[in-house]
């Protein structure tokens, strides 16, 4: 399967419908150069945005300011539409903010995962805040491991990759030991688990689709993230749908 | 708005020179803004309409858009160590290097996040049309920046 720049381009850029991303995904799984091609795009895309992301964090020009309250105090006639300069306030405001969300980014090389600690504590932000005092989060912390708890191990434990859901499975594979591996993707989370004796360990999170900054349509920046740790843990090919299938039935041995 | 219009021009004091036209301009023309369409994307058009005007002014005279003392606020906060300079230098040295149609693409998907679709309809061009220059544009990034990605 050849996958074109373009298709590049719009995977990167979250221009694809669920098939045509799914079908890039698992390309990219098998094939080096696609997953690095798409790791350049999503690191040229990061340093862009890195780069212009200071510019809405300058103060206004007081100028600029003194203009926009003057057309606010001035009184509007009837005919007139009411207060669009509270609209270009709110706009200037969402801009800082999105600037804001896109501040900490570093290029793709040096975040792609965080250590354990880092991502005990970002998971400790992301998910389980709020969700600790009740009964059971998506994630637990066992003997120093995480592990999926929850809706999150039982999309693992049941969820083929060919099924919705609001976790996604992009690819399941196994790792040099042995162990069967899932690499997943979700609204508040992506990452990598392997089954053990315990359940899921969680060896890879980040912040999912909603926590990496949604206004940047980093969807595919995960994915591909996910999957270029995937591609490095892997030893052979990803599991085909059949094969996927037979591994939960043994149940992921 | 303000890094759409530091894309636009390359240049700091030149970029603020164009917001400050675009505010001004939406401002008096807000009754020309329909209701429950974005208006981000409307005061973009905005602002690309005026730099396409200034633009050819500055061809035909070829003189300075911003008045001298605007250059003050081309400088960096002092606080920003070197390696940042260099790398605001990279960056902007190949975004510089871009015919303008090509940096204009590059900054609204790119930069801003919009989609191919509303970025096509911001600059008033067919979609084939953006996601072209766009994907001509990435190349000649990567290949300025290729090696630090």
């Amino acid at each position: 399967m050849s996958i074109s720049r373009e298709e590049i381009m719009a995977y990167v850029d979250g221009e694809m419908d669920e098939a045509a991303r799914a079908k890039v995904t698992l390309a990219a799984l098998s094939d080096l150069d696609l997953a690095e091609a798409i790791a350049r795009e999503c690191g040229l895309r990061e340093r862009l945005q890195g780069h212009f992301a200071g510019v809405a964090q300058e103060p206004v020009p007081p100028a600029w300011e003194a203009m926009i309250r003057k057309a606010q105090s001035a009184e509007a006639p009837a005919e007139a539409p009411p207060a669009p300069v509270i609209d270009l306030a709110q706009v200037r405001r969402r801009k800082a903010e999105e600037a804001k969300a896109a501040q900490p980014r570093v290029p793709l090389s040096q975040r792609k995962w965080f250590g354990g600690a880092i991502a005990a504590a970002l998971v400790m932000g992301l998910f389980l805040g709020g969700q600790m005092m009740r009964s059971e989060g998506p994630i637990t912390a066992k003997g120093g491991a995480l592990l999926a708890s929850g809706d999150l191990a039982h999309a693992l434990d049941r969820q083929l990759a060919a099924n919705e859901g609001s976790t996604r499975m992009i690819a399941t594979f196994r790792r040099g030991d042995g162990a069967v591996c899932r690499a997943f993707s979700g609204a508040s989370a992506s990452g990598i688990a392997c089954h053990g004796g315990d359940g899921w360990r969680l060896e890879h999170v980040m912040p999912g689709s909603d926590a990496s900054g949604a206004q940047y349509r980093q969807a595919g920046s995960a994915d591909a993230a996910v999957m270029a740790i995937a591609q490095d843990m892997a030893v052979g090919e990803p599991m085909d749908a059949a094969q996927e299938k037979a591994a939960r039935d043994k149940g992921w041995r | 708005m303000r890094r759409f219009a530091r894309g636009l021009t390359r240049d700091g004091a030149d970029g603020d020179d164009l917001c400050q036209m675009t505010i001004e301009r939406a401002l008096k023309s807000s009754h020309l803004w329909t209701e429950g369409t974005r208006l981000d994307s409307w005061v973009y058009r905005i602002m690309r309409n005026i730099w396409i005007d200034e633009a050819r002014a500055r061809n035909r005279a070829s003189q300075t858009f911003a008045p001298e003392e605007d250059g003050e606020h081309v400088g960096m906060a002092g606080d920003v160590g070197i390696e940042a300079h260099v790398e605001l230098g990279n960056v902007d040295r190949a975004m510089a290097q871009l015919p303008d149609e090509q940096r204009e693409a590059v900054m609204l998907v790119l930069v801003e996040g919009f989609a191919y679709k509303e970025a096509a309809e911001i600059i008033g061009c067919p979609m084939g049309t953006l996601t072209s220059r766009l994907a001509r544009g990435r190349e000649a990034l990567m290949r300025a920046l290729g090696e630090e990605l």
